[in-house]
């Protein structure tokens, strides 16, 4: 399959503030793929010198094979961009905003108005369309951009961060949006994010980044597969589990702990990986306590992300030390 | 490399029109300035630099002879005539002077014991006349009118005064008929309406733009710093060209200001707008092309209205500046606008005298252009 975006020892300094170090990856096309990292990570650093914004200190990238530091005019022709922050012009109309994007682009009047009408109703839009975005809700102004972002048909198109802030109605008409896009299976989609349900969804790979480095990288199952630590299981019974239930529980051999999630419920962690069916079902019917059912609880995401990324807060400083670097306009 | 130089007519075109949707969608944005510079004109126009009226004035006599009578029958005629002074009658110098200290009177002319006699002799006579000199322009007006009244014909001297040449008169002769102060006003508003502009359209809106992050989007597409510097000098000027032309339009007839010269004259000033306003916007551009905080071109407007307003010779002539000022004043051209437009509007010279000031102003707006593009970052 060929590659949409190669990256290679990509890199960005801001004075001594290493923002993004040395980062390789690469990204078939029509792939949907996911950049997931804690604030002041490197995530917008990275999307930002894919889409020409930023010069890359050291490495190279190349998107659609033109390098984003020397072929920038060809690379913006190929790209559509939904940067982080909200740059919707308030003041234009929905149309009005397709229309001046269109332009920018080259294309002819009668290309832009079919064009504009399409990507309108695609995002729900096309009733609004003679209103000032200035009136839009975050929502509607999202969807917006990922249709000025879509105006000229690029072949990568990079979402910093789309769902951000958004009601979950608003996150689901977008991730509906996205997957549509995919359907159709021409358009390479980069999506910066730190929502573990938007990635699972929606990204067939991954990449974790932190602290500029990428710690792991790979479809959302094996990223799962690969984090080491217990397997959990909860068994939910008719009655309440009352204590010699519980103990008993605690005895089977393939179980290293049982404790109560709820008066019907417990929560069972297991030495490996084979689940004790038969024996459960055994003490059950022993101790006159049906079970209902049993769920095999399977790491997350967010598991993972936790797994690769700490628990601890370190966005403060990184973010301070990005916002005295950054040049102006930066934020 | 952050400077593109590619260059469209269609994106620049469409940026422009863009930025001129918005103004139009912002109207009220407009109002003040148009309105400010009218409201300079008249105000300043009307409260400073005119001829002066009804200054209090003490007279006090303390000669009975027929030329002490002579003095107070000119100041009289200067009261009533030209309303100048507003006479009042004090019985000795001490209580004339302490009401002058107190604010009732600017100047205090006194007619010393003896005035009479040393007039009828030939020998000099000399006037008392104290001012209060904290008001220097009224001061100077009533030192200035005195000596004239009195340099004709009577030959007296004010006490702190050089002396008069006794029978010599000056008549003065306006070469360009009457002009009052606030026609004298006029270039210098157009200038300050132009200014306003060029802060709001070069200076404020554009970094708020860039804050709001409607540059980052522009930025990802094919628009270079050309087609984006260009497209927003385009709609300034469109914007500088409507204001300039309105605040034109009614200074002159608030100032009843005849045109001399006709349509040449109004071609001539038109093309003073635009040279000064292109000048001016794409020098907001580039003191702006980098900034990104929404405070930065709010707090420098004071600052900028200072140092480029004031020494243009809109308010005082230029000749008098110190020279540091007037060097200052070269650099902008705001200097050369006022002058011209002066040149034009209240003396109908035509082009030849004022093709200098347009050349600066056109070597001034492409220097600017330059610095513009080359300073306006294509990346963050």
């Amino acid at each position: 399959m060929t590659q949409a975006v190669v990256v290679e020892g990509l890199t960005k300094r801001f004075g001594d503030f290493v923002a993004d170090d040395a980062l390789s990856f690469t990204v078939d096309q029509g792939e949907i793929f996911g950049i997931l990292g804690p604030n002041g990570a490197g995530k917008s650093t990275l999307i930002r010198m894919l889409n020409t914004l930023l010069k890359p200190s050291a490495g190279r990238a190349l998107v659609m094979g033109h390098d984003v530091a020397t072929r920038t005019a060809q690379v913006r022709r190929e790209i559509g961009v939904i940067p982080q922050a909200n740059t919707v012009d308030g003041d234009l109309t929905a149309l009005e905003s397709l229309d001046l994007y269109a332009r920018f682009y080259g294309m002819g009047r009668r290309e832009r108005k079919q064009r504009a009408h399409e990507l309108l109703q695609a995002v729900g839009l096309w009733d609004w369309r003679d209103k000032a975005a200035g009136t839009y809700s975050g929502g509607m102004r999202r969807r917006l951009e990922i249709a000025r972002g879509l105006i000229h048909r690029p072949r990568v198109f990079f979402l910093d961060e789309p769902t951000t802030g958004l009601d979950p109605q608003s996150r689901r008409v977008i991730w509906e949006l996205l997957e549509s896009l995919r359907a159709k299976g021409d358009l390479t989609i980069l999506i910066c994010t730190h929502y573990m349900d938007e990635a699972d969804r929606l990204c067939d790979r991954l990449a974790i980044i932190d602290h500029g480095k990428i710690v792991a990288l790979g479809t959302p199952a094996e990223l799962k597969r690969n984090v080491p630590g217990e397997e959990m299981l909860t068994i939910a019974f008719v009655q309440e589990i009352d204590d010699e239930l519980l103990a008993d529980l605690k005895k089977l051999p393939e179980v290293r702990e049982a404790a109560r999630e709820d008066p019907h419920t417990a929560r069972l962690i297991l030495e490996g990986d084979v689940v004790p069916l038969e024996a459960i079902t055994d003490l059950s019917r022993a101790r006159k306590n049906k079970a209902r059912g049993i769920t095999l609880v399977e790491p997350t995401l967010e598991d993972v992300f936790i797994y690769y990324t700490g628990r601890g807060l370190r966005d403060e400083a990184t973010e301070g030390a990005y916002r005295y670097v950054v040049p102006s306009m930066m934020r | 490399m952050s400077f593109s130089t590619g260059f469209s007519v269609s994106r620049t075109l469409a940026v422009a029109e863009r930025d001129l949707r918005r103004f139009r969608r912002n109207g009220t944005l407009l109002i003040p300035m148009v309105l400010m510079p009218i409201i300079y004109l008249v105000i300043l126009g009307k409260s400073m630099g005119g001829d002066l009226k009804h200054l209090p004035v003490a007279v006090v006599v303390q000669d009975r002879g027929a030329a002490a009578d002579e003095v107070v029958n000119r100041l009289f005629i200067l009261a009533q005539s030209r309303e100048l002074f507003r006479l009042g009658s004090e019985p000795d110098p001490t209580t004339a002077v302490d009401r002058l200290r107190a604010g009732d009177y600017k100047g205090v002319v006194v007619v010393p014991p003896g005035f009479s006699e040393h007039f009828t002799r030939g020998e000099p006579a000399l006037l008392g006349v104290v001012v209060d000199n904290t008001d220097n322009t009224s001061a100077a007006v009533i030192e200035g009118e005195l000596r004239a009244a009195f340099a004709s014909g009577m030959g007296p001297r004010a006490a702190s005064a050089t002396a008069a040449v006794p029978g010599v008169q000056v008549e003065r002769v306006d070469v360009y008929g009457h002009k009052d102060f606030m026609q004298y006003l006029v270039p210098g508003v157009i200038a300050l309406a132009l200014f306003f502009v060029a802060m709001l359209a070069g200076g404020i809106i554009l970094v708020d733009d860039r804050a709001r992050g409607i540059h980052e989007g522009y930025f990802v597409t094919p628009l270079s710093s050309l087609d984006l510097v260009l497209g927003l000098t385009l709609s300034a000027l469109t914007l500088s060209m409507i204001i300039g032309s309105g605040v034109l339009g009614a200074a002159v007839l608030i100032a009843r200001l005849p045109l001399i010269g006709g349509l040449s004259t109004l071609v001539l000033a038109e093309g003073c707008i635009l040279l000064l306003g292109l000048g001016l916007v794409l020098f907001m551009f580039t003191l702006m092309a980098r900034v990104s905080n929404p405070l930065t071109p709010r707090a420098l407007f004071g600052i900028l209205n200072v140092v480029t307003f004031f020494p243009s010779g809109a308010l005082y002539p230029t000749e008098s500046y110190p020279a540091w000022l007037n060097g200052l004043s070269q650099v902008f051209p705001m200097r050369y606008a006022v002058h011209a437009l002066r040149s034009l509007l209240l003396k109908g010279v035509g082009f030849g005298p004022v093709a200098h000031d347009f050349l600066i102003m056109a070597l001034f707006a492409g220097t600017m252009l330059v610095l513009a593009v080359t300073m306006f970052k294509r990346t963050l």
